[in-house]
């Protein structure tokens, strides 16, 4: 390919740039993954096909009580925000969403310190809200204005609930395991 | 289209891999095992992060392979994935560098390089943010609209940073021949 750089200014609508670039070869990995995403997958469906039947009830009841203290949540404590994502000043839902937030933090927290071990499905399923969360976070530390960080906020709450609701439900059902009880592990989401 | 993940791929291979056959996702896989790995690689610029987002993109898609509705093409769902991993792994990192922050380029002269490998390091030099804005524009054929849902962010912000950062590209990518050729 001839090196056509010097032919290329800021008048040209960067042609040649964006055809170099489009022109680049696909790059090749040191090593497949493919064995490594194979062996995973079996571990995992090994772990779920094991998992006994639950009871779906207890499981929406336990559900429904974090819906519970999310609401009592939200009453009680509306201004005690951490604002320290928002560049901007915070509107009043804006705030209450990140009390909100936070509360659930602290929830998980309390969850986390209980080292319940969790089943592998719950566990690829907190993962990927924990990655969620993660990116929400990431918008939020460039996020200028009140609008875009409500809607962040707004999208980390939901996240965040069904987290809670995930790890609250895999602990409980864990436990139940242990017991000889049976709850049934269901995709249940809280919107 | 330019993106190297326009493939077209039969829909009895995707509903086999959906229905978990191993086999039916390895083909799925290699078809887009290098494609994964390259959008990874523009956007983090680092082969060891490139080779994790190709794992957790590829285990993405088969648990989610039974969401796929095949209202849009198979390759472009994919492309999200891998695009979402990425961005998940830049906030890990905690990047929010823009090209608006970007220092000054450092004297890296060089014995003259190939034409390509020019480009890569060029790119290589942009913030990851802003590489990441001019990848998914000009190579992926992104809107602005799709990158700035992407990223939580304006349109406007999608387009000043292509700007910028393709105006810069083109003074990094420039710098190493202009360099030899003033020496």
């Amino acid at each position: 390919m001839p090196d056509d750089r010097f032919t290329m200014n800021a008048h040209d609508d960067d042609r040649a740039l964006v055809s170099a670039l489009r022109e680049l070869p696909l790059a090749t990995p040191q090593r497949s993954v493919f064995a490594e995403l194979e062996r995973e997958l079996a571990a995992a469906s090994a772990s779920t096909t094991t998992t006994p039947r639950r009871l779906r009830g207890a499981w929406i009841a336990l559900a429904a009580t974090f819906v519970a203290a999310l609401a009592g949540v939200r009453l009680l404590h509306p201004q005690s925000a951490d604002t320290s994502l928002v560049e901007t000043s915070p509107s009043a839902d804006t705030l209450a969403l990140i009390a909100q937030s936070q509360q659930l933090d602290d929830m998980l927290a309390t969850l986390d310190a209980r080292s319940v071990p969790i089943n592998a499905e719950s566990a690829m399923a907190s993962a990927e809200l924990e990655d969620l969360i993660g990116l929400t976070d990431l918008q939020l530390n460039a996020a200028h204005r009140d609008d875009e960080a409500h809607a962040l906020w707004s999208r980390r709450v939901d996240l965040m609930t069904r987290l809670a609701a995930t790890r609250a439900g895999s602990s409980f059902n864990t436990l139940s395991d242990n017991g000889g009880a049976s709850l049934q592990n269901a995709s249940y989401r809280i919107d | 289209m330019s993106s190297h993940f326009a493939i077209d791929v039969p829909n009895s291979l995707i509903e086999r891999g959906a229905r978990g056959d191993m086999r039916a996702f390895e083909q799925i896989y290699r078809l887009f095992e290098r494609p994964v790995y390259t959008l990874a690689l523009r956007m983090l610029g680092d082969a060891d992060e490139a080779q994790e987002i190709l794992h957790d993109a590829m285990l993405q898609l088969f648990r989610k392979l039974g969401q796929f509705r095949g209202d849009a093409p198979f390759w472009g769902w994919l492309r999200q994935i891998a695009v979402n991993e990425a961005l998940m792994r830049l906030r890990r990192r905690g990047v929010v560098e823009t090209v608006d922050e970007m220092p000054e380029p450092e004297d890296c002269s060089s014995t003259p390089p190939e034409h390509q490998r020019d480009l890569e390091r060029a790119l290589g030099r942009l913030p990851q943010i802003t590489r990441s804005v001019v990848w998914l524009y000009h190579v992926e054929g992104y809107s602005h609209e799709e990158i700035a849902e992407s990223f939580g962010k304006s349109v406007s912000f999608s387009k000043s940073q292509l700007a910028r950062g393709t105006q810069k590209l083109r003074t990094l990518y420039e710098a190493p021949l202009a360099q030899v050729a003033y020496a």
